[in-house]
C-alpha cells in the first residue's frame, strides 16, 4: 500500500496540492500524475503544500524540476509552502531553492500569484 | 563497545523502499546516531537501493539488493549491493550539479544526495556483484577528528 497521497483544493485560480507522507521512488508516479492533470487543465498556478510531507527523495525532486518548465510556460509557476524542515534540508543541498520559491506559510505562497494591481 | 551487524534482504522493487528506510532508522537508532544524522543516512541507502532497482535491474523486479549494516563505535557503515548493471563512478559522466540544475534535468541527482548527506561514499565492483558502501560518522567523532 502506497504511503503517500496527493489531494487537490483551489484558491481562486491558484490550485493547490497537498501532499502527506512519504514521496519516493515508488510513489513518485503518482505525484507526477498529479502536476500532469493541472497542466492538462491549464491549472499552471499551483502551490504544492507540504506540511504533511515527512520524506522526499531525488525522484521527488526531479518531479518538480519536470514540471518547471511546462508550467512556467503555461503563465505559471509552482511555489512551494510549508516544509519540514528535514524535507526542506533534501532541497536545499541539491540548492532547489534557487529555483523555486519556497515560502513558511500556504498563505504566502498565493499571495505571491496575485500581481500588484490586483492587490491594491 | 563491541560491533554489531544487520541485514536486510529486498526483491528489486520500489515498493519495498519504505521498508529499507524503517530498518536503516533502526539501525541509526541503534548505533547512536542523532535523528538529523540518521535521517541523511536514511536518505542516503534509500537512494542506493533506489539505484540499483531502476538502473541495476533496470526495473527488473527479479533481483534482490541485499543491505548489510555494520554499528562501528565511532560510525554506522551501510552497503547496499547487487547482482544487476555494475556501476563505476570513473567511466560514468556524472553531470555537475549547477548544470543539472540550469538543464532542468529530471534524474541523476541521487548521486549527488548521497554525497552530500554521508561521510562517505564508496562504490565497488566485482565480476559478479555491485556495491556501494555509505558511511555516516557520529557526531562526537566528528568533533574528535576536528580537534585532533
Amino acid at each position: 500500500m502506497s504511503n503517500f497521497s496527493v489531494s487537490f483544493r483551489r484558491n481562486d485560480s491558484v490550485c493547490i496540492l497537498d501532499l502527506t507522507g512519504e514521496l519516493d521512488a515508488h510513489t513518485a508516479a503518482e505525484f507526477e500524475a498529479a502536476l500532469q492533470k493541472c497542466v492538462t487543465e491549464g491549472n499552471c498556478q499551483i502551490v504544492v503544500q507540504g506540511k504533511d510531507l515527512q520524506y522526499i527523495s531525488s525522484a521527488g525532486l526531479g518531479v518538480f524540476m519536470a514540471f518547471l518548465e511546462p508550467v512556467r510556460e503555461g503563465g505559471g509557476d509552482i511555489k512551494i509552502a510549508g516544509l519540514q524542515p528535514r524535507v526542506f534540508t533534501v532541497f536545499d543541498l541539491l540548492g532547489f531553492p534557487i529555483l523555486f520559491e519556497i515560502m513558511d506559510s500556504e498563505d504566502e505562497a498565493i499571495s505571491r500569484f496575485v500581481s500588484p494591481s490586483e492587490s491594491n | 563497545m563491541a560491533r554489531r551487524a544487520h541485514k536486510l534482504s529486498i526483491p528489486s522493487r520500489t515498493s519495498e523502499l519504505a521498508r529499507v528506510r524503517k530498518c536503516v532508522s533502526a539501525w541509526a537508532a541503534e548505533a547512536g546516531l542523532s535523528d538529523d544524522e540518521g535521517s541523511a543516512l536514511q536518505c542516503a541507502v534509500d537512494e542506493a537501493c533506489a539505484n540499483a532497482i531502476e538502473h541495476g535491474y533496470n526495473g527488473n523486479p527479479d533481483g534482490r539488493v541485499e543491505l548489510e549494516a555494520d554499528l562501528k563505535p565511532d560510525a554506522l557503515v551501510v552497503t547496499v549491493r547487487h547482482q544487476g548493471e555494475p556501476f563505476d563512478p570513473k567511466t560514468h559522466n556524472i553531470i555537475a550539479l549547477t548544470e543539472m540544475r540550469s538543464g532542468r534535468r529530471q534524474h541523476g541527482y541521487g548521486l549527488h544526495l548521497m554525497h552530500k548527506l554521508v561521510d562517505d561514499v564508496r562504490f565497488m565492483a566485482t565480476k559478479n556483484s555491485s556495491e556501494v558502501r555509505l558511511t555516516k560518522l557520529k557526531s562526537a567523532s566528528k568533533q574528535e577528528k576536528r580537534e585532533a
